[in-house]
């Protein structure tokens, strides 16, 4: 193999798939924002790959992306329909919503996440005893014990690897899915904001009775810890807003 | 009277998307595993007899929806969906010809409704609701209750739809949007997903606001419990 055809492929490829990128960003931005109207239909492929000066197949692949984040319906021959998504669209939307692109909020989407956060996790953590194998409570206690050893003043974490385990343990992948959105979500905030919204992390001797519960297969105490560790910070904003 | 059209409009499918299907069915089954490459753009024009751009628009897709991912140089590597897509390929997934996973994602997002309507109706037991609002939510249920067959899904997933309007948390909202969807791509009927009455009764308890008898209610519709 030689360098030449993969640099060659390189020069190709990525200036296309960033083009797609952005008509999807622009056209998704029209949509959400209300500038494009629900029910209103999308200028045909040829109209919108002129004005954005880009070639129809990045305008066809922008669209199917619209398409599968649920915000337009494509029907051959008739076009490409602004749906409403509120009704239509998926969870990833908020990824783009709730975090502003200087990493501040928008304070009722994340509080409404936030609020999914805990009805999953406290779901994970009641299916994770039930179905907790020994090697998934085993990974948990390892996780515990790291974190056990950390010294006082390390920073606040997340504790996304324990969770990512439980919700692993639990053994249900729409919960894999929907916190892999979370993750997601979460890795665009601020530290400072992603601190104080994982205050619940700091209170160890949650984790220590929760990892407890999974592995003693007690399913209503597993559900009490997580809420304990994950619903704090929603009754702080709930009270504040 | 109109003349009969000689021809019914034929049923397309077009090469990207079967192209597409194909795939995604391999990669979900197992036959592609995480981290293999799958062939390259050549190779999958050649063995199928499709053109570049037809399998180049399937692998953007793929792409899109989290099953591949395109790696330096520009081919295509299997990436393990349930650690790394979005509850958005569920809709997509759920069409895959493998009815261990048809089950799977049945009985995940069955036990996912389950908690965020339990969720959502105990809060709404807890303040009070606008005079329309309870209206909507009342003539959803004893529709959705009278109906049958695929009336009463189709008003079901209204009500549930107007109660998470209701509740205001978008998230919720979003959530049930991916788990109607799946819902209704499923190629056959889902068993977890009843179609009992008892709507009513969940309005009645959250108008008393009752949230103890909310989620009794909710877990005697789905047939479930916490």
């Amino acid at each position: 193999v030689t360098e030449q055809p993969t640099t060659r492929r390189d020069v190709t490829l990525v200036p296309r798939v960033s083009v797609a990128d952005a008509v999807h960003d622009q056209l998704r931005h029209a949509i959400l924002s209300g500038a494009q109207a629900v029910g209103t239909r999308l200028p045909a492929e040829r109209a919108l790959a002129a004005s954005a000066g880009v070639n129809r197949q990045a305008v066809r692949e922008a669209v199917q992306r619209l398409r599968q984040a649920g915000l337009v319906e494509v029907h051959q021959g008739e076009g490409v329909r602004v749906l409403d998504w509120r009704r239509t669209g998926t969870i990833g939307l908020l990824l783009d919503t709730a975090v502003r692109p200087d990493g501040s909020l928008e304070p009722d989407l994340i509080l409404s996440l936030l609020q999914l956060r805990v009805v999953v996790l406290v779901d994970a953590a009641r299916e994770a005893a039930r179905h907790a194998t020994a090697d998934a409570v085993a990974e948990l206690e390892a996780l515990l014990a790291a974190m056990l050893a950390e010294p006082d003043d390390t920073p606040v974490s997340p504790r996304f690897g324990y969770w990512e385990a439980l919700v692993r343990a639990s053994g249900n992948v729409a919960y894999r899915l929907a916190f892999n959105t979370q993750f997601a979500i979460a890795r665009r905030v601020t530290p400072e904001t992603l601190a104080f919204l994982a205050a619940g992390a700091r209170l160890r001797d949650r984790y220590v009775a929760l990892t407890a519960a999974v592995a003693a297969h007690d399913a209503a105490a597993a559900a009490d810890e997580a809420r304990a560790i994950v619903s704090p910070i929603v009754e702080a904003l709930e009270g504040g807003s | 009277m109109t003349e009969p059209e000689l021809l019914r409009r034929v049923a397309r499918t077009s090469v990207p998307d079967a192209l597409y299907a194909q795939l995604r069915d391999a990669i979900v089954t197992g036959a592609y595993q995480p981290g293999e490459a799958l062939p390259t753009e050549r190779e999958l024009s050649a063995g199928s007899g499709a053109n570049r751009l037809a399998v180049r628009e399937a692998m953007q897709r793929l792409r899109q929806v989290g099953l591949v991912e395109i790696v330096h140089g520009g081919g295509s590597r299997v990436v393990d969906w349930r650690t790394t897509a979005d509850l958005s390929v569920l809709p997509d997934v759920v069409g895959a010809n493998d009815l261990a996973l048809q089950e799977e994602l049945t009985a995940a997002l069955g036990r996912f409704r389950l908690v965020i309507a339990i969720d959502a109706c105990t809060r709404l037991a807890g303040r009070p609701l606008v005079e329309t609002d309870r209206e909507r939510l009342r003539g959803l249920a004893t529709a959705a209750d009278a109906a049958g067959g695929d009336a009463a899904v189709q008003i079901g997933e209204e009500f549930w739809d107007a109660l998470f309007e209701v509740l205001g948390s978008i998230a919720h909202r979003l959530v049930n949007n991916t788990i109607r969807a799946t819902r209704l791509a499923a190629p056959r009927a889902p068993t977890r997903f009843t179609l009992r009455p008892g709507r009513v009764a969940i309005v009645d308890a959250i108008e008393a606001g009752d949230a103890a008898a909310a989620t009794v209610a909710v877990q005697r519709l789905f047939d479930a419990e916490l």
